[in-house]
């Protein structure tokens, strides 16, 4: 009977398609976790204290944007929440030597890209699996992080600098503006652009994008090295919301990123996602862990439910996945 | 893993999947039993761990251990792609870690440096082994032209 139904109006079956993309599974999630937040505690729902809690996240909603690229090209990316403290940490101690501020944080910037350079030149160079090199640097650079701080934080930044989160302009936080412009960046690269189809090529079948004359090589350095300065600029906001630089910022910060991007529906192996769900996807990790954390429950178990939703989205997309074929 | 029907299947799946399946092996009986495997030693590790220091803690024991797990097992020569590599290999490399980090302390290095040495040794060990590979590979192209 579906096949007759198939056969008779293709229009319908296109709307159908349409209805199976995995972004609405995201959106339903949204739903369903605002639901929950409201049922948990009757403070949930005010809309000043969701947008203020927003600054929170935005971190990693921001660096969840580069990955989803990342992971549409059939990479992964492990080491982000430690590029962002190493060049928060960087930042922090040259400031503290008394190199003006500003300059501080181009230079944090720069050390954001060689660590990003450094990741896509071991990994494009010597053709090594990037989840293996990439938890490499994740030890590695937090390491490193320990080494030049030790166990103590530096803070006192310029007034001008610390609590961004602070900011409102015409009654929104300013993170949330800066992860929604960067948000429609990212967009817009990825659907218009040369780039963004390159992209999607390589994570559909990377053989058949190098002979089609993409210099894959290069593409998967660019969204490295990307990824590099997005984690650094994530690390400085995150020390400017907090006014201190330690080595331990962000711990575990990388499994919430890629909760962030393969919740929003980005297949893990490559070739399919959107940035669109990353974004909403940012709003139900975010509404969820405020409303968990709204109705007491302690972080370690909302740990249990990051990883539990972790699975979900990579099963449920899968299943979608299947389904379009 | 050497002399056991079930050894030579996850080899042989390794290597190769496409002809592993064609051989007969049942992939996702496979996948499940190592992953068992893999779930009962952690569990059997972590009850060594409980004896060793007396008690237990969500928060903090086994925290990190991953990368100490993944340094041991590439250092051995296992090589990531999957096909190649020993249990022998393997416990020369928890021997070596555990020597580097006895250095560590006997050294008079402060136990920050771990964490980041742990990293250097993974990377380092990675690009040896892709360039012992390439080296292998040529080899034999060059006796196979021979």
């Amino acid at each position: 009977m579906l096949n007759k139904f198939k056969m008779k109006n293709k229009e319908k079956i296109d709307l159908r398609k349409m209805f199976m993309q995995p972004e609405y599974g995201t959106v339903l999630m949204l739903i369903f976790s605002v639901v929950l937040g409201s049922l948990l505690s009757p403070y949930f729902l005010d809309f000043g204290f969701l947008l203020d809690s927003s600054s929170m996240y935005v971190e990693y909603g921001i660096v969840a944007l580069c990955l989803t690229f990342i992971i549409i090209s059939g990479q992964i990316d492990l080491s982000v929440a430690s590029m962002m403290t190493l060049s928060a940490c960087t930042t922090a101690l040259l400031f503290e030597i008394g190199v003006p501020f500003g300059f501080c944080l181009i230079l944090g910037l720069i050390l954001g890209m060689l660590l990003g350079f450094f990741n896509g030149f071991v990994i494009t160079y010597f053709k090594l699996p990037p989840l293996i090199v990439t938890i490499g640097t994740l030890s590695l650079y937090r390491g490193i992080a320990q080494i030049i701080l030790g166990d103590r934080s530096i803070g006192h930044f310029p007034s001008w600098f610390s609590g961004i989160d602070f900011r409102y302009v015409l009654g929104i936080p300013v993170p949330l503006l800066i992860l929604t412009g960067l948000f429609i960046i990212a967009a817009l690269i990825l659907n218009k652009t040369i780039f963004g189809r390159q992209v999607y090529a390589i994570g559909t079948n990377e053989k058949a994008a190098i002979y089609s004359g993409i210099n894959v090589k290069k593409i998967k350095m660019i969204l490295f090295v990307f990824s590099g300065i997005i984690s650094a600029f994530g690390g400085i906001m995150m020390m400017s919301r907090l006014g201190i630089a330690r080595y331990n910022l962000s711990t575990g910060g990388e499994l919430e990123v890629v909760t962030i991007a393969l919740l929003g529906g980005t297949d893990i192996n490559g070739g399919r996602g959107n940035v669109v769900g990353t974004f909403i996807a940012f709003f139900v990790l975010f509404s969820l862990k405020v409303g968990l954390s709204v109705a007491n429950i302690k972080i370690e178990s909302q740990l249990t439910i990051i990883g539990f939703l972790l699975i979900f989205s990579i099963v449920f997309s899968n299943f979608i996945y299947s389904k379009q074929k | 893993m050497k002399y056991t029907h079930l050894g030579r299947e996850i080899y042989a799946f390794g290597s190769n999947k496409k002809a592993a399946r064609l051989r007969g092996i049942n992939m996702d009986k496979l996948i499940i039993l190592t992953y068992g495997i893999a779930g009962a030693l952690a569990g059997f590790a972590g009850i060594m761990y409980a004896s060793r220091f007396g008690y237990v803690n969500p928060g903090m024991s086994g925290v990190g251990f991953e990368f100490t797990v993944i340094a041991a097992t590439i250092i051995g020569g296992v090589t990531v792609t999957g096909g190649s590599g020993s249990v022998f290999g393997v416990v020369m490399g928890c021997i070596l870690l555990g020597i580097v980090n006895t250095a560590l302390a006997v050294l008079g290095i402060s136990a920050f440096w771990q964490q980041a040495m742990y990293g250097i040794i993974i990377i380092l060990a990675l690009i040896i082994d892709k360039l012992l590979q390439n080296r292998m590979s040529f080899i034999k192209k060059g006796n196979q032209n021979a």
